[in-house]
Order: C-alpha cells, then sequence, then structure tokens
C-alpha cells in the first residue's frame, strides 16, 4: 500500500488553503454589480446602473433604452 | 441497479420549481416576466428595491454587450467573439483563472483517490464489511453538504470554510499515511491491537475527511462559478466551470491508478 499518494493529497490541500487565503476574494453577501469592482474590472458605462437608480436618470445608449425600463426603475 | 434513478428522479421533481433565467427574460424583453423570476429566486417582493437594481444591472450587461455585438440578436460568431474579447480583459480573465485553479484544488484534493479506492482502503486497514463503510461514507458526504450549503454557507463564506476545510482534509489523509507506512495493514493476515486500534481511527480519518470536504472543496468551487460572472458571459463561464472539472477529474483519474502502483515511496 501506497502512503506517498496520500501525502502527495495532502500537501496538495496545504497548498489549496495557501492560495485560498491569497488569491480567494471572499464573495459571500457580495452583490452582482459588486463584483467588477471586487475583481478589479471596469465596465464601460458602469456608471449606468447608478445613475437609472439613485438619480432616475437617462440612459448612456442614447435612447436605445425603452421608456417602460428606465420608469420602472424610477418607481423603485 | 435502480439506484441510479434516484438522484436523477430527484433533479426531475425540481425542475417544476425552476423559473427562467431572468438574464435571458430580459434579453427577449420581457421585463415583467424577469422581475417576477427574480422576485422568486430572491424571495423578496416584485416592488423591492434589490429587484429593481438587480434588473438595471443586468439591462445595462446586456446593453453594454449588445453594444460591442451590435444589436440585440448577434449572430453565433459576432456574440463568441465579443464574448472572448471581454473574457481577456483585465478583472475577467482573473475569475476565469480563479475557477480554473478552484476546480484545479478539487481535483488533487485527494476525494478522487479516497472516493474510487475507498474500498481498497477499508480493506488495507482491516476493514472487512467494506459495502457498509462505502456506503456511510457517502452519506456523510451527501448529507454534509446539503446541510452546509442550504443552511450555513452565507453565514460562513467561502473563503474561511475552504481553508478550514482543505486543512481537515490535509490532516486526515497525514494520518492516513503515517498509519499506512507504519502498520502496512492488509486484509486477512492477523494484526496487533495496536494495528487494529490505528485501522479504527484510519476509518474515523476517512469518515472526518468526507465531512470536511462536503463543506469545501466539494462544492465551493462551483458556488464561485455560479456568482462572480457578468449575466452576458453567463453563457460562457458556465462551460468553462464544466470544461475545467472535466478535465481535472480526467487528468486526475488517469493519474491516480499509476500513483498508486509507482515504487516510490514503497514499503
Amino acid at each position: 500500500m501506497k502512503y506517498g499518494v496520500y501525502i502527495f493529497f495532502a500537501s496538495m490541500l496545504v497548498l489549496a488553503s495557501i492560495y485560498a487565503w491569497f488569491f480567494i476574494h471572499e464573495t459571500k453577501g457580495v452583490r452582482m454589480d459588486q463584483m467588477d469592482e471586487l475583481f478589479g474590472f471596469e465596465r464601460p458605462a458602469a456608471n449606468y446602473t447608478s445613475k437609472v437608480v439613485e438619480e432616475g436618470g437617462y440612459d448612456d445608449y442614447g435612447g436605445k433604452q425603452k421608456d417602460t425600463h428606465v420608469s420602472r426603475v424610477e418607481v423603485a | 441497479m435502480g439506484v441510479q434513478l434516484v438522484p436523477a428522479g430527484l433533479l426531475a421533481l425540481g425542475i417544476p420549481f425552476l423559473r427562467e433565467s431572468p438574464t435571458w427574460l430580459l434579453k427577449r424583453d420581457r421585463e415583467e416576466d424577469a422581475y417576477t423570476a427574480l422576485s422568486y429566486y430572491r424571495a423578496l417582493p416584485v416592488d423591492h428595491e434589490y429587484i429593481a437594481q438587480d434588473v438595471a444591472h443586468i439591462q445595462n450587461q446586456i446593453n453594454s454587450e449588445r453594444a460591442v455585438t451590435g444589436g440585440a440578436r448577434p449572430t453565433f460568431g459576432a456574440f463568441v467573439k465579443a464574448a472572448l474579447r471581454e473574457s481577456c480583459k483585465k478583472g475577467m480573465r482573473n475569475r476565469f483563472l480563479l475557477v480554473f485553479i478552484m476546480f484545479m484544488w478539487q481535483g488533487w484534493s485527494g476525494a478522487a483517490a479516497i472516493n474510487y479506492y475507498s474500498p481498497t482502503i477499508f480493506k488495507s486497514i482491516g476493514l472487512t464489511d467494506v459495502t457498509l463503510w462505502t456506503g456511510i461514507y457517502g452519506i456523510i458526504k451527501a448529507a454534509g453538504s446539503i446541510v452546509f450549503f442550504t443552511f450555513f454557507i452565507d453565514t460562513f463564506g467561502r473563503k474561511m470554510p475552504w481553508i478550514v476545510s482543505s486543512l481537515a482534509c490535509a490532516a486526515c489523509q497525514y494520518y492516513l499515511a503515517g498509519y499506512i507506512a507504519v502498520a502496512n495493514p492488509t486484509a486477512g493476515d492477523a494484526q496487533s491491537a495496536g494495528t487494529v486500534a490505528g485501522g479504527k481511527a484510519a476509518t474515523a480519518a476517512i469518515m472526518i475527511f468526507g465531512a470536511a470536504w462536503s463543506f469545501g472543496a466539494n462544492g465551493l468551487p462551483w458556488i464561485i462559478s455560479a456568482e462572480i460572472f457578468p449575466a452576458g458571459l453567463r453563457s460562457i463561464s458556465g462551460p468553462w466551470a464544466g470544461m475545467s472539472v472535466w478535465l481535472w477529474t480526467f487528468v486526475v483519474t488517469k493519474a491516480l491508478p499509476s500513483m498508486f502502483t509507482s515504487k516510490y515511496p514503497q514499503r
């Protein structure tokens, strides 16, 4: 019986936990739109969501948005 | 033989409780249905602020996707091209890498070694009732996963359970290695009282491994791969996760037999 196999896998698990400590971001309770920020992604026109939701403003797409959508968000 | 039908049957029973994907509904401009679906999944009222923000966010992502693919119904080629370009950007490629590496750790966690070879292990530590113990090991893993991912994942998060689980699993395997190295049990041979006691502890180590593994590498890579990607890329990130898990399963399954029959280290 080969005990080396288990030493190998156990050591991989230790490496996995070291990896997790440094590279796994805690994503508990992180909302969909906060993931971009967490992973350092700059979304073009990322201000769209906040604009519509917070100010009830207009879209950045030259009116491509249907009016129903914007008004629905304004209500909220 | 009909036992294999049980998981498939449970899956089939769950399907009526699924709602259509909110992202897909918004892509088809079925906004009311998207609100209803999200409200169902979030267990929040349709007019809740959170739901409206989710819809606005998905809409935003669909719009930026349409802006690069050129229209509401891009051709398959145009969609794949735009999605690949977005996937390679800073802040997106690290997520694909994270998923790939987490499934790599899952593959190399040794669960496959214990799953496929637990009967051998039970025999080698002197147990004769192999089927019973394999069954108990399976039940511990299934029950542990269901309990953790239903009730505790949003209390403890992802990072700390991963670390605790990995270290606990590692401790169990180090013990197994030590026991096999020292006692070198063989099924059928007469064993000393010390070897039998050590074998009982080794069986416990396998069971603790199953319990610890169930809230770590077992499901966490799936949870993370499902939640970190933007709506517009999920049709890419889902298959990517699937590819990662099967690639590493293939590699580990192929490697295991030669690992077990390797000459070194040996006694």
